[in-house]
């Protein structure tokens, strides 16, 4: 069917299996390790990596996705060993979480320069190693699309057509919009999931019916993010509710149109996180949908192929 | 015996070394995020044997202490101080706080957590930099101590940065070090704060002043007058910067030296050994307030007494540690 670039090089789409499409080994703000109190060795990340993923591959995991991007504490270097010493699947990113969070080196930068770093790295490798990154991030900063996000969005794009892969976002804000500017450069939606659909702050399930009938994907990737645990984060939603904004997507016929993912830290850096792993996607969300009597065709249809259709590149013409 | 003044240095807790000082430079400096990009190289060895080589030439010239003003976000490495001290001889300062707003990190100026980022939450970072050693994040904690806050006020800042300064305040407060606080426009909100949370302006270096539009507006003069030291500080840079030619800085000098105020005044360059990337050109070097200024200052009848003032009593006195002034 077509490869997808993981951490230890190609893999073919047929050894994805499950997949987690929008996680964190470790995703840290800049000047988190400012405050001391906060820091944490190395060996601890990958320790807290291996646990949560090994458990994760128990469950029947087979591919883990870090969406950390550039300057959040993305480490290649790191995720080889986790990949090696797990034996997942481990797909890395370019891109960048949100204009917010991009330093100030990358504020002028032109969507020419942004798309030329993506595909620096989608195809020689990221930061001085020869590890490509799989997919592209990008995000939505607080208060809506920025001047510099819409670049940014602008240079995803024209990378993922150059190279084939898919992008995924940070934020379901201003979904039309996003939408746009991808179609604008000549981006298909199917390669695009509008992410954290599920994010407490921002909830509309009528715009997500409307990505899905536009033909990109809904991220419901924030699972486990939960107002029932503590401490409350601000993207947090009950349980039952998410589970609610998923089944109506379900019922209309857009199960081909949904991207799953726990969006969990196996150690977040400067912020602290409820309890979550990437292993509840199979310990608590799919009992969840199997409790709704959702069928263990549509639970393939989340968990195996769409990843399998987002992640496997696209043959460039 | 004179009282021997103890200071926090890069190297620990030591004696001031003998020499110039000079108040308000900076090492080393990093655009934040070209060290994330590869058409950035960024070779250590070179980047070490620039700077020692021009630690060296101020060392020939006189020079006996560096303070480094570039605070934690714009490319400090506390290792690479302590090391270049160790091989030069030159004793480092290296200050705790943030350099302009627009170089922190969105940890600061985005946070997620219950409360957000606060005041407190900052002035801890910048205290504990001073009693507990210099940050090497995310590992460890130097046995350089932070020996002065820096602070750097920028136009259109936006509330973060009074948090910001209030913040450098009260470590100042804390641990009795000195603030300098660097402006290009007015500086009447800055201090403000400054004041505010009980920082004794003699504690307080105004850096940026030898602006031309600050001489000739006579800010110096007026802030010395009210007790904080007076930064001129932009040695060699030239006017078409915005900065005051060699002539008015020394005239200046002297005529706070008149006033009965030449306590309350320091001579400095606001060079960057090595500069990566940054935004906009940077001018002078460690050498020039020694070859060029001193020169210039004797020239125009200044004495030995007003150089050793200006570069060695007035410097000791606010990098000093006031609980730990030992009497001989």
């Amino acid at each position: 069917m077509g490869i997808v670039n993981t951490v230890l090089g190609p893999v073919p789409t047929e050894a994805l299996g499950i997949t987690a499409v929008h996680e964190h080994v470790a995703f840290g703000q800049h000047g988190w390790s400012l405050e001391s109190d906060f820091w944490v060795t190395e060996s601890e990340i990958i320790a807290a990596a291996e646990r949560n993923i090994r458990e994760y591959k128990r469950l029947g995991g087979r591919t883990y996705v870090d969406l950390t991007a550039i300057g959040q504490h993305r480490d290649v270097e790191r995720y080889r060993v986790i990949a090696r010493t797990t034996g997942i699947n481990f797909v890395a990113c370019t891109g960048f979480w949100t204009g917010t969070g991009v330093r100030p080196y990358f504020w002028d930068k032109s969507v020419e320069y942004l798309t030329d770093l993506f595909v620096k790295e989608l195809t020689v490798g990221i930061d001085d190693t020869n590890v490509k990154a799989g997919v592209i991030k990008v995000g939505v900063s607080r208060g809506g699309l920025s001047e510099l996000d819409q670049r940014i969005y602008k240079a995803a794009a024209r990378a993922a057509v150059m190279t084939g892969v898919a992008v995924l976002t940070h934020l379901s804000t201003e979904a039309e919009r996003q939408m746009d500017l991808f179609e604008g450069e000549g981006l298909s939606l199917d390669r695009v999931v509008i992410g954290h659909a599920d994010a407490g702050v921002d909830i509309d399930r009528r715009r997500d019916l409307a990505v899905a009938e536009r033909g990109a994907y809904v991220g419901i990737d924030n699972i486990g993010y939960e107002t029932e645990k503590h401490p409350r984060v601000p993207w947090a939603q009950a349980r039952r509710e998410r589970l609610g904004q998923l089944l109506d997507l379900l019922e209309a016929g857009y199960a081909h149109r949904v991207a799953v993912s726990a969006d969990a830290d196996c150690v977040p850096l400067g912020w602290v996180s409820p309890p979550h792993s990437v292993a509840e996607l199979l310990n608590r969300f799919v009992p969840d949908l199997r409790e709704e009597g959702v069928g263990e065709d549509v639970i393939q249809q989340l968990l195996v192929t769409n990843p399998a259709n987002l992640l496997t590149m696209r043959t460039v013409v | 015996m004179p009282a021997e003044v103890v200071v926090n240095s890069v190297l620990g807790t030591d004696a001031a070394a003998a020499g110039a000082v000079l108040m308000s430079e900076s090492i080393f400096a990093v655009m934040p995020g070209a060290d994330l990009v590869p058409e950035v190289t960024i070779d250590r060895a070179e980047v070490f044997q620039t700077l020692r080589r021009a630690l060296e030439d101020f060392r020939v010239l006189g020079g006996g202490t560096i303070v480094d003003l570039g605070g934690l976000t714009t490319g400090r490495d506390a290792e690479q101080l302590a090391l270049l001290s160790e091989v030069t001889g030159i004793q480092i300062i290296a200050s705790t706080g943030f350099g302009p707003v627009w170089t922190v990190g969105s940890h600061f100026t985005n946070n997620v957590s219950e409360g957000g980022m606060t005041v407190d939450r900052i002035a801890d970072i910048f205290r504990r930099e001073i009693t507990e050693g210099l940050l090497a994040p995310p590992r460890e904690r130097t046995d350089g101590r932070a020996g002065i806050v820096s602070l750097t006020a920028a136009p259109d800042a936006g509330p973060f940065e009074a948090d910001v300064f209030r913040a450098g305040a009260r470590a100042a407060v804390a641990t009795g070090s000195a603030v300098s606080v660097r402006v290009v426009d007015d500086a009447a909100a800055a201090l403000a704060i400054v004041e505010d949370e009980g920082v004794d302006p003699g504690r307080v270096i105004v850096g940026g002043l030898d602006r031309r539009g600050h001489l000739e507006a006579g800010l110096p003069l007026a802030l010395a007058e009210r007790g904080y030291v007076v930064g001129l500080d932009h040695v060699g840079w030239p006017e078409q910067t915005g900065y005051a030619a060699a002539d008015a800085r020394v005239s200046a000098v002297l005529d706070l030296f008149e006033r009965g105020l030449g306590d309350r005044v320091i001579v400095s360059s606001s060079a960057i050994g090595v500069a990566v990337e940054l935004p906009a050109p940077v001018h002078g070097d460690f050498g020039g307030v020694l070859r060029d200024f001193v020169p210039a200052l004797r020239a125009a009848g200044g004495t030995d007494a007003h150089v050793t003032q200006m570069l060695e009593t007035t410097p000791r006195r606010l990098l000093g540690i006031a609980d730990t002034v030992r009497e001989d």
